[in-house]
């Protein structure tokens, strides 16, 4: 596939590389796209440049009463039509496959290093500023990209019209040539006030934006208490502020509007005005003038590109830069540089900081308060200096993660229900002897299973809000079942469910466990019941 | 699942129209700015062709100069007229936006909750947010241009007419083609842009799973899993652009053709026309300095009217969300006299749906702790939302001292009543904020002490101390984070402040660890004393705590009293305690 070629053309991590010089990098993994995007829109600037100077020659050959000239010109309009609009589909295609492509990759980029650092991307940074990089970073670097290919087209498009009206005279031709650019570089300034004015909108409107989202997530809150009124009076102040920012913005828009009316509008006007003077000296003809004066307008447009250009680049910059500190994190826990594989079969655990033994093959239930201890028996964090987890006998960190996470599988109480068909979400990566339908019955899981539209196979929704808390806990212990670890650390799996459930899961775990080694971390009596042995934290009892 | 409704089109011709009517001032003042400023920018084509005959009839430099400073009047009169346009037109989208969004904040307010939990919280969710800024896009940058652009080709058309009626049907040639090639274009790309916005969505959401379930992700070694489900979505999203890049492109072929024909046109008219002495050369000058003035605004137009179409497309969902607010029901009953609590053959189902309680009777005395147990699906948390007044029964009634509970007033109910669930949610703003949504019992605003008191009560005052800012630290999306037990502590001090004498407790505690929800369970138990509590536990317990016990089981009481009296029968009770005990 053509996205493997490109990880491969560009694979984190880039020590001390810029954002501009990663950027380039994204856009050398396609040398031919960019090169046929630049040379495609210079082609498609060039008709648009012609245009002004074909109206020209067309009125100049009216005025000499030259029909077949006319017709000639009149030729040459539609030709640049067809040609234009050829061009302009083509570019369009080109620049649109750069933005994908420097979408494509960096998302490529930024969800393989995710699945690689893991959890460890909490420490760094938080959960929205990594869907930031997902929904606007990738956007703007896309922008970016795209803006290459344009740029290089209007460029050319802008020396194609200056080499034609330098032709035709000289002083107008510099006038028009110093002075477009410099009108269009003279407003870049007024937008400094605009953009701070829209900064500050910006945080007022973020403010609205979390209070708008409250809503969804805090409803039940607000109508179980009566906030109600309080929370919708809230929502109209942060409202009222966000609307009345909108003033200041509107007059910064207005200034910079009417600046993009008057300075390039000045320019033509000295154009005409100069034109006129040498057409009345009869240095030039009407048609030219005619010409001049298109040209003039016509010019504003490859200098704004340029400067637009310019801002996407500078976003698409500081975006990568956002990009790189991402791609920077690093995982938290350290692979073992020599592993000691693990025994074949059931594998034991010890626990040195609490003291804990749990057999072999056995289904143990730590009763009592154990803080930390699920995440060290399964290495999600681990074991303080000085301390100890052994796995089958081998210290856990001399065991290759990979082959430890295979072997020993960690399932929390509050652990998240993913998007998806639930066959596919019930059915693990390595896949052992217990199949979905198995796992669900032992966790107590098929009345919730039954009750969904097309039961294993039906998709559910974000994060399983369709669902109740102890649907949504019996189902992820379905999922923690269903991997058929050796080693399964369960902490605290029925704390949403009933106690007739709990029972018939406590039932049902014990069952399909039979023969491998269990944990359970819970001070429920049902658990006890069901377990080979019941020990509490830095004791051994019974 | 069914979303929430989406607004029929006519819906979003309605809303504009109400909006301009209720905006009209401003409005007007707005179109009329626009339409100056076209007006102004008019001239500059005419003053050109004054330009171009003067030099042809042989006018001295005089007449060059006047006309030149002509034309710096009309560039300075369009600049302020565009200028306060763009300004006053930013006030009224400004405005309009604000009604809106606040609009939809009182439709979904007035949501009965079970629409939102069949709908989804997400369907709310990104109403709330994406739809809401998908209108807000359009309105602040696409009405305005849309509004220029269209004001300057009409103007312009006139103009042209006007200048030369004959030269004016080169715009004929070019209907048929523009029209054409927008209608197919306008047709199928917003139905692809919403497929598109979606698919990207997916991927976001995807990451967002990832990112938030990262712990779960890597105890299950799911990481290559989620890369791959991430990479196909990007995938989806990537075809999905694409063929929107297919239906652009083909559109863009036909735009070019459609600008360039009516001045291939215009030269060749304007020839036979001068030739013959039908129009002068200054006026085939104009004609065409018109037709090339035309091509900017009209491209700006036609492009963003695929915006104003995805936007109408999120205001129909935004709108649609006053449609699931139903018909309002009149609370103005009785206030209630006492705090006794009655249920009399109360019945509940959902609209259209299965029969949840078949008949409940129940008599709470004030200050008694009632506790409901059960299996998953019994109907306990319906039995709880009817007393809150959440829903209404549909047969039978809620009383609380002989007022019927479906028909207070929502401030006189809250004062009475409130429900406390395992779902908190802490709110974006300082913790004060979170604290004091409820009323206050006498009206005004809580005091400090009340707040510290409430703290101290539920025992979170030592971490809301612990903080930075303490009662003034911003919590919530983008605040400090709120441990899960912190913020259930602190749901119940929102409860407290709010001082009800009855208070439904539904699994208040069960998403907590064993030994936090305890903890909690103890400091809720001193606060609440003297409080009629209905408490909905699956610890049982809770339940050896409690005054009385319900047992309920598909919908009805199947037993009821003291916890000990139970015990010792051999009722359902007793069953449910030696199941407990393994």
């Amino acid at each position: 596939m053509n996205s493997e070629i490109h990880r491969k053309n560009l694979t984190p991590p880039f020590p001390g590389t810029s954002g501009a010089r990663w950027l380039a990098g994204v856009l050398r993994a396609r040398p031919g796209l960019v090169a046929a995007a630049a040379g495609t829109s210079a082609l498609w600037a060039t008709p648009g440049a012609l245009l002004p100077l074909v109206v020209g020659g067309g009125v100049g050959a009216i005025d000499a009463h030259d029909t077949a000239r006319v017709w000639w010109w009149a030729a040459v309009a539609v030709a640049l039509g067809v040609a234009q609009s050829v061009l302009s589909a083509a570019s369009d295609h080109l620049n649109t496959g750069l933005r994908l492509h420097g979408a494509e990759l960096t998302q490529r980029l930024v969800t393989a290093h995710l699945a690689r650092v893991g959890p460890a991307v909490h420490s760094a940074t938080t959960v929205g500023d990594v869907t930031a990089v997902t929904s606007s970073d990738v956007d703007y670097i896309g922008a970016a990209c795209k803006s290459v290919g344009r740029a290089f087209g209007t460029t050319v498009g802008f020396a194609v019209t200056a080499a034609a009206l330098l032709a035709t005279s000289a002083p107008l031709g510099l006038a028009a040539l110093l002075g477009v650019p410099l009108a269009v570089v003279s407003i870049k300034p007024l937008f400094r006030p605009l953009q701070r004015r829209k900064a500050a909108q910006r945080g007022l409107f973020a403010a609205v934006g979390t209070l708008g989202a409250d809503i969804a997530s805090g409803l039940r809150v607000l109508h179980g208490t009566g906030g109600e009124r309080r929370f919708r009076a809230r929502f109209a102040a942060a409202s009222g502020r966000a609307r009345d920012a909108g003033g200041p913005v509107g007059r910064s828009e207005g200034v910079l509007s009417a600046a993009n009316v008057a300075i390039p509008g000045l320019v033509t006007v000295v154009i005409v005005w100069l034109g006129a003077r040498l057409a009345v000296a009869g240095e030039i003809s009407a048609g030219e003038l005619v010409a001049f004066y298109g040209a003039s307008a016509y010019l504003v447009i490859p200098v704004t590109t340029a400067t637009e250009a310019v801002d996407a680049l500078s976003s698409g910059v500081v975006s990568a830069n956002r990009v790189l500190a991402l791609l920077a994190i690093e995982p938290a826990l350290a692979d073992a540089a020599a592993p000691v594989p693990l025994p074949p079969g059931p594998l034991s655990l010890v626990d040195t900081e609490t003291g804990l033994v749990l057999a072999a093959g056995a289904l143990t239930v730590v009763a009592g308060p154990a803080p930390g201890l699920a995440d060290r028996l399964a290495r999600l964090a681990d074991p303080a200096p000085g301390q100890d987890v052994l796995v089958g006998g081998v210290p856990v960190r001399e065991v290759a993660l990979s082959q430890l996470r295979r072997r020993v599988v960690l399932a929390r109480h509050d652990d998240p229900w993913f998007a998806g068909v639930l066959r596919e979400e019930l059915t693990p990566v390595h896949a052992g002897a217990v199949g979905p339908a198995a796992a669900v019955r032992a966790a107590d899981a098929d009345d919730v299973v039954d009750a969904l539209d097309g039961g294993l196979g039906h998709a559910v929704g974000e994060r399983g809000r369709e669902l109740s808390g102890g649907q949504r806990q019996r189902l992820a212990l379905a999922r923690a079942l269903a991997t058929d670890a050796d080693v399964l650390v369960l902490d605290e799996p029925t704390s949403a469910v009933d106690a007739h459930t709990e029972s018939r899961v406590a039932a049902g775990v014990a069952g399909l466990r039979r023969g491998r080694t269990t944990v359970v971390l819970s001070e429920s009596p049902l658990w006890a019941g069901v377990a080979d042995r019941v020990v509490t934290a830095g004791a051994v009892a019974l | 699942m069914t979303g929430l409704p989406t607004a029929p089109p006519r819906a979003v011709r309605d809303w504009a129209v109400a909006t301009a009517r209720r905006h009209g001032g401003r409005f007007a003042v707005v179109l009329l700015c626009f339409g100056l400023a076209t007006l102004i920018g008019l001239a500059r084509p005419r003053l050109l062709g004054a330009v171009v005959d003067g030099v042809g009839s042989g006018a001295g430099r005089g007449h060059v100069d006047l006309l030149a400073c002509l034309l710096l009047l009309a560039v300075a009169g369009q600049a302020a007229a565009r200028g306060l346009a763009k300004a006053r037109c930013r006030v009224f989208s400004e405005t309009v936006l604000a009604d809106t969004r606040e609009r939809l904040v009182d439709d979904a307010l007035a949501l009965p909750l079970d629409v939102v939990e069949t709908a989804g919280a997400g369907d709310l969710l990104s109403r709330a947010t994406k739809d809401v800024s998908r209108v807000n896009q359009a309105v602040r940058v696409a009405v305005p241009e849309v509004l220029i652009a269209v004001t300057t080709v009409l103007l312009t058309t006139v103009a042209m007419l006007l200048t030369s009626p004959l030269l004016s049907l080169c715009l004929l040639v070019a209907l048929p083609v523009l029209v054409a090639g927008n209608r197919w274009y306008q047709r199928r790309v917003p139905d692809a842009m919403i497929t598109a916005l979606g698919r990207w969505g997916r991927v976001q959401s995807t990451v967002h799973e990832s990112v938030d379930g990262s712990r779960a992700v890597e105890a299950l070694s799911l990481g290559g899993r989620r890369r791959d489900l991430a990479d196909a979505a990007l995938a989806d999203a990537l075809a999905a652009e694409r063929g929107i890049r297919r239906l652009r492109v083909r559109w863009l072929a036909t735009l070019d053709i459609g600008y360039l024909l009516p001045i291939a046109v215009a030269l060749v008219l304007g020839g036979l026309a001068h030739e013959r002495g039908w129009a002068s050369l200054g006026e085939v000058a104009a004609v065409l300095a018109y037709l090339l003035a035309m091509i900017t605004p009209l491209n700006e137009a036609l492009w963003w009217l695929e915006e104003l179409q995805v936007a109408s497309a999120a205001l129909r969902r935004v709108l649609g969300v006053s449609q699931a607010r139903g018909a309002a029901t009149v609370r103005d009953g009785s206030p209630p006299e006492g705090r006794d609590l009655v249920l009399s053959g109360v019945r509940f189902a959902y609209p259209g749906g299965k029969q949840v309680l078949h008949g409940i009777d129940l008599v709470v005395p004030p200050g008694q702790r009632l506790v409901l147990v059960g299996p998953s699906g019994a109907g306990k948390s319906t039995v709880g939302r009817l007393i809150a007044g959440i829903a209404a029964p549909t047969a039978g009634r809620v009383l609380i001292g002989g007022a019927d509970v479906a028909a207070m007033p929502d401030d006189v109910r809250r004062g009475e009543v409130l429900l406390l669930t395992q779902e908190n949610h802490v709110f974006a703003g300082t913790i004060r904020d979170n604290l004091t949504l409820p009323a206050r019992r006498g009206g005004g605003e809580f005091s400090t002490e009340e707040i510290t008191a409430a703290l101290t009560a539920v025992g979170a005052l030592a971490w809301v101390e612990s903080t930075p800012d303490g009662l003034d630290t911003a919590v919530g999306s983008g605040g400090a984070p709120v441990p899960p037990a912190v913020a259930q502590r602190l749901a119940l001090a929102r409860v407290l402040l709010a001082d009800p004498h009855t208070l439904v407790l539904d699994e208040a505690t069960s998403l907590l660890d064993a030994g936090t929800a305890r903890s909690l369970e103890r400091s809720v138990d001193r606060v609440l004393a003297g409080r009629t509590v209905i408490a909905i536990a699956h610890r049982l317990h809770t339940a050896a705590a409690a005054d009385r016990v319900a047992v309920v089981d598909r919908g009805r009481i199947v037993e009821l009293g003291a916890p000990a009296d139970l015990a010792a029968a051999d009722g359902p009770y007793a069953r449910l305690l030696r199941a407990a005990q393994g």
